[in-house]
């Protein structure tokens, strides 16, 4: 661990490059490439999977709102995590695929963080973490689906407001006015840092490895004012979009940061995103008394499996809504917006407690390298990290191998 | 492969294990033979020998030197488990042979259901055995971050100030205890909430803590006008005819009503005149309740952001009423609410008869008193001796140094304070003034740095030692101050307890005297709440849903549900004031209640005159009621097994096994499809089809049958005698060690003859709780020697407390 200050700076500066100063990426050409990732816990019911493969295949009723958008995605059968070892789990490893369980276990860096490296260097924000706090939720531990290369968890923003106060808040400051801002949160952080060295003279190895995801947030946090500092003078831009109301409900709230996503995208704040989603406000929306792991039992009795159909209907309807809007954007080369994307859909579980086989589904057609329109049946316990690695290789030739991947998904190009 | 001494001595106290533990082989063919084969040993020569054979028959085959099918080859894998990677390969095989799918359907030789259901046991119990020796990190108590409660009192001890749990990041312990520090993660968000929270204390200390302190007053509201207030006769047609019914009733001139239940009468806030937060207000009223209102329902609820809603009786104010007493710790609004039922299924029919005009049962709340404000809180004390010597509007950055570098002494507990650490915060005190705030303003941010670092924020132990090799060293004074007074209290060691540090290390006498009075104190609370909430897994009852308005569940409300949750810690509480045998948690001749319960179980009903509304007393059971006695009598124990309209016997079941039998069953293997619950079948029809199967049979045949013979008890813990449609229900069944019994009384008596696993799952559950770590196998001396001398003293829990923490392991590091 690095505990001098100057030193501890110096190595996190490297990947850092100035903003754009152009306003419009037109100029430049192309629209950029943006990758969005999106998770839920507790999976489905069987109901939800088709059955028929190619590109012929049906939808099952749980799909319907998807109907309009079939030629636009991919849905990716047979895919798992080898090791995750139990339901219980939650999200944590889902884009990682690494063995965290219990005790001993680490986790490792996500696919997206992996994805930032190469696309979060232009924007000010090299990768946006939207999650949410409930417990019960189905997502385990960690405070979003986003996950460093020392096993420590990224925090995420987890209300609308909040979320759009980060991307647009704090438009009339003036710059001299933020730096000052910003000298001051540096301060607050040296104190922090240099507090650091005394503890770890006393401590034990095992003291230093839990005091380390303590120290990880530090440079986390250092690394945010050295960002900010070199954006302070750019102004944010301006949307058309108010500032979401502090108390929603969970279609309200899915909605909202949909739609915060997308502006996120259009405006080229980031262009790594992830999102851990909500169920148990999404279950109060819907009126829905039991809780969501009740539900996921559905096999215990009708009423819990009909409330699971209905939140697997309105949660992809969501969906259906967000792909509707990625169409309709235009982005900065007058193209769409969801022709600069790929966007991930899936959980960590494929319904109950079965882990094999999740649902995975693809859509977004950045690089156009992709041929949706179809259910791919890959051969049975294909890794799910293929279909990351797929992702990232199709945004970034230079990866090669991610988590627990021994190829590429070869099945979902033209 | 060379061994070091320590795996050497490790493998062989594992392999001791085996052959000291005790574990019957049932048949499950036979279930009155199994009877006779209780006490059989399974040896690790045994282990060995029936996973040699098995994979003998039927593995080897395909998975051997010369051929190895899927690229798996199991000829050669050593059964006992001495590192993480044979603990890898013998996962995998357990995984396959769990989901059917090896041995394959198709081999010439297959085993049969019993063979499979034997090593699919054996594997199972071999790999979390093996697991937990290989987690072992030689006992040593690692740091780890203040769980919520922890932070909370710390900050008050601090500040004087309770900061309300919202604003302090939840513990995301799942399951586990939320003393251990290996689930807790850390993140900007994180550092940025506590340091929030941090800033929030420490400015309502220095800044409200001067505001000139009020002289205790006596105010009397005769007729709030105010309950009117904006609402008259013209307006909408609903507040129209409410405002009708209203003052239709003539005792509105001389007081103010509160309905039972609509929703525009419901409660009445009572707003504390010029309410200083900083003190304690007494609030008088002199109150009646209508006739009309049902016998258990005749009370007047006073609901406080602060503390836990208080009931009072109401049953003998109907003719005249009569004057009810309350300390109130308003919230930041000053503002107490009083109410009878808020929400409930009563309010469509009274909301129905107000709008005919009907009358509809009231309390009558003649006059209010309000009395105070009296000082008692802390942070008045703790901010003069924070400023002492100091001129509050002039200070100085030397002033400023002075008083962060005692700030962070106490608040480091014995660390450390580095110059250094000090000159930085004297940087930020002087940048907060350059931005125009208070040099008092001005000391916030910098207080918040302290209460923010590592610190204050984690419990840690100086464990230089450790860096050379791993033999535990003793305690600092100061480290054992803090771990009893963490462990009892939840709380920093006072200065009185920091100061005789070394004495509790080296006089037992003291020690036991110490510990007698920390129990007696009124913080030992969140040890009960803390540790037995927590090894009793009460946050599983908090999970359950229950609607209160479907007819399955009328009335299961806020305050039954509070009463429910109470009852097995208050129980628990009377068991170790009156210093009694804890085996009465298996059964006993008297259980506690209060009003709220008797109010909702029918079968306690009888015990209402014994009963009052806010305190739960001890109660003797009638012969006919021993069905209540023990934890397994409690609805809050046997709704952790519930859904909240149906029971779950596996989850009832599994309790037990954990906690009362000290043998959790292992974890449901992945990927298993679930079975199908047929509507035709019984419950018990159902579990049967476990029995049928072999992967389920290895591990269900020591949970089911014990969920079962609670069936008796409602997913709301009613008692009933038959299901809804009239079947009745059987109760018979077997202990996981294969003895027999006729009903849950039974069981208790069964359970009762392995008390002593009770007290080793108690003693294991104190390990975790109190050091921050998982029992290992080196702690396995310790534990017996812990479960023996609790025999030896009638199973006490104050015995077994002082043993605990005189014990090396709890004095050491």
């Amino acid at each position: 661990m690095i505990l001098n200050r100057r030193h501890f700076l110096a190595s996190s500066t490297s990947l850092l490059a100035l903003p754009q100063l152009q306003v419009a990426a037109s100029e430049t050409g192309k629209a950029p490439q943006r990758v969005v990732f999106l998770g839920f816990g507790f999976g489905f019911t069987e109901d939800f999977y088709a059955t028929t493969f190619g590109s012929d295949y049906e939808l099952t009723p749980s799909m319907e709102s998807l109907q309009k958008h079939k030629q636009d995605f991919t849905v990716i059968s047979n895919l798992w995590h080898k090791n995750a070892r139990g339901a219980h789990g939650g999200t944590v490893v889902y884009l990682t695929g690494a063995d965290a369980h219990g005790p001993t276990a680490r986790n490792t860096v996500s696919c997206d963080q992996v994805a930032a490296r190469y696309m979060g260097n232009e924007t000010r924000f090299a990768s946006i973490q939207v999650t949410t706090r409930e417990k019960g939720g189905g997502h385990g531990g960690g405070s979003s689906l986003s996950w460093h290369e020392n096993g420590t968890s990224m925090s995420g923003v987890a209300e609308p407001f909040r979320m759009y106060n980060m991307l647009f808040g704090g438009q009339g400051t003036p710059y001299e006015q933020r730096l000052a801002e910003l000298q001051n949160e540096k301060s607050v952080l040296d104190a922090y840092v240099g507090n650091m060295s005394s503890l770890n003279r006393n401590a034990s190895k095992l003291d230093r490895e839990r005091l380390d995801h303590y120290f990880q947030s530090l440079r986390e946090v250092e690394q945010r004012i050295a960002r900010e500092k070199l954006w302070a003078r750019k102004p944010k831009p301006r949307v058309d979009y108010k500032l979401p109301a502090a108390e929603l409900d969970g279609v309200q709230e899915i909605t909202a940061m949909y739609d915060l996503i997308l502006l996120a995208m259009q405006t080229d704040l980031s262009r790594v995103i992830t999102y851990r989603q909500p169920i148990v406000s999404l279950l109060q929306a819907l009126d829905i008394k039991y809780s969501a792991h009740a539900i996921s039992h559905y096999q215990k009795g009708e009423d819990l499996k009909k409330a699971m159909i209905v939140r697997e209907r309105k949660q992809t309807e969501l969906f259906a809504s967000f792909i509707d809007r990625l169409k309709a954007t235009k982005d900065v080369d007058g193209s769409r917006l969801f022709d600069n994307c790929l966007v991930s859909y899936g959980s960590n579980l494929r319904a109950g407690h079965m882990l094999k086989n999740v649902p995975a589904l693809v859509t977004g057609n950045a690089s156009g390298k992709l041929r949706h329109g179809r259910h791919v049946k890959m051969p049975q316990e294909t890794p799910l990290c293929n279909l990351w690695l797929t992702l990232l290789q199709t945004l970034n030739s230079s990866v090669k191998q991610f988590g627990d991947s021994n190829g590429v998904l070869r099945d979902l190009f033209a | 492969m060379i061994m070091s001494m320590r795996n050497t001595a490790l493998i062989t106290l594992f392999v001791l294990q085996f052959v000291v533990q005790v574990e019957a082989v049932e048949n499950p063919r036979a279930p009155d033979n199994a009877a006779q084969e209780v006490g059989a040993i399974q040896s690790a020569a045994e282990v060995d020998r029936r996973v040699r054979s098995f994979i003998g028959n039927y593995c080897v085959t395909c998975h051997n030197a010369d051929e190895q099918n899927g690229e798996v080859r199991l000829d050669h894998l050593a059964v006992r488990i001495s590192n993480a990677a044979i603990a890898q390969q013998w996962r995998d095989v357990l995984d396959i042979l769990n989901t059917g799918d090896m041995p394959p359907k198709t081999a010439s030789k297959r085993p049969s259901q019993d063979e499979l259901a034997s090593v699919i046991g054996t594997l199972t119990e071999n790999l979390v055995t093996a697991q937990k020796m290989l987690r072992g990190k030689g006992g040593e108590t690692a740091a780890r971050r203040l769980n919520r409660v922890e932070y909370i009192n710390s900050v008050r001890a601090l500040t004087g100030i309770l900061i309300p749990e919202r604003y302090v990041p939840a513990d995301e312990n799942g399951t586990e205890f939320n003393t251990l520090g290996w689930y807790q993660t850390f993140s900007p968000g994180v550092l940025e909430a506590y340091q929030g929270a941090a800033e929030s204390a420490v400015e309502t200390m220095l800044m409200e803590g001067r505001k000139p302190v009020q002289d205790s007053r006596l105010t009397r509201i005769d007729t709030p006008e105010s309950r009117l207030l904006g609402r008259d006769e013209s307006g909408k047609d609903s507040v129209r005819s409410a405002v009708k019914h209203y003052i239709s009733d003539p005792r509105h001139k001389t007081g103010l009503l509160i309905y039972q239940a609509e929703y525009k009468w419901t409660h009445y806030k009572l707003r504390i005149p010029n309410h200083d937060f900083r003190g304690e207000y007494i609030v008088r009223a002199r109150v009646a309740a209508d006739e009309s209102m049902q016998e258990e329902l005749k009370f007047l609820r006073v609901h406080q952001e602060k503390a836990a809603p208080l009931y009072f009786s109401l049953h003998d104010a109907v003719d005249a009423p009569k004057v009810i007493e309350f300390k109130a710790l308003a919230d930041a609004e000053g503002t107490v609410e009083l109410s009878n039922l808020r929400r409930s299924q009563l309010r469509p029919a009274i909301t129905r008869a107000m709008k005919r005009g009907k009358p509809v049962p009231k309390i009558w709340i003649d006059w209010i008193e309000v009395e105070g404000p009296v000082y008692v809180g802390r942070h008045v004390q703790l901010r003069e001796q924070l400023l002492q010597g100091v001129n509050e509007r002039q200070i100085a950055s030397s002033d400023a140094r002075r008083i962060l570098n005692r700030f962070a002494a106490i608040a480091f507990r014995g660390s450390p304070v580095q110059p250094q650490f000090i000159d930085d915060l004297v940087v930020i005190f002087e940048q907060e003034l350059d931005t125009g705030k208070s040099p008092l303003e001005s000391l916030v941010k910098p207080m918040a740095v302290v209460l923010t670092a590592p610190q204050f924020l984690y419990l840690t132990e100086n464990k230089s030692h450790r860096s050379e090799e791993a033999t535990p060293a003793p305690l600092a004074s100061h480290e054992m101050a803090s771990r009893l007074s963490f462990m009892l209290w939840k709380e920093p060691p006072s200065d009185v307890l920091l100061a005789a540090g070394d004495r509790l290390l080296h006089d037992r006498t003291f020690l036991e005297s110490t510990l007698d009075a920390m129990i007696a104190d009124p913080r030992f609370q969140h040890f009960i709440d803390e540790f037995f909430g927590q090894w009793l897994e009460l946050r599983r009852f908090d999970e359950v849903q229950v609607d209160s308005k479907a007819k399955t569940s009328p009335l299961f409300d806020t305050k039954t549900r509070q009463a429910v949750r109470r009852q097995p810690l208050e129980f628990v509480k009377l068991i170790i004031k009156e210093d009694l045998s804890l085996t009465k948690l298996i059964d006993a001749e008297f259980s506690v209640f209060d009003r709220n319960m008797t109010g909702y179980y029918e079968d306690l009903q009888p015990y209402r005159s014994k009963a009052s509304w806010n305190e739960f007393k001890q109660v003797q059971l009638s012969p006919q009621n021993q069905r209540r006695g023990g934890l397994l009598g409690m609805p809050a124990i046997q709704m952790i097994g519930s859904s909240g309209v149906e029971t779950s016997p596996i989850e009832r079941g599994a309790w037990i096994a954990r906690t009362l039998l000290n043998s959790p069953p292992p974890p449901p293997p992945p990927n298993v499809p679930q079975l199908t619950v047929d509507p035709k079948l019984t419950v018990r029809q159902s579990l049967e089809r476990h029995k049928q199967i072999a992967q389920c049979y290895s591990c269900h045949k020591k949970i089911d049958d014990m969920g079962l013979a609670l069936e008796t008890f409602d997913a709301l813990g009613r008692w009933r005698s038959r299901y809804k449609d009239g079947t009745p229900i059987e109760t018979a069944g077997h202990m996981p060690d294969g003895v027999r019994f006729a009903n849950a009384d039974d069981m208790k008596q069964r359970l009762l003859d392995h008390k002593d696993s009770m007290i080793r799952s108690l003693v294991e559950a104190l390990i975790v709780y109190s050091l921050s770590r998982e029992a290992e196998f080196t702690d396995q001396k310790l534990v017996d020697h812990l479960v023996r001398h609790s025999k030896d003293n009638g199973y006490r829990l104050k015995p077994l407390l002082l043993e605990f923490v005189s014990s090396k392991t709890f004095t050491h590091k």
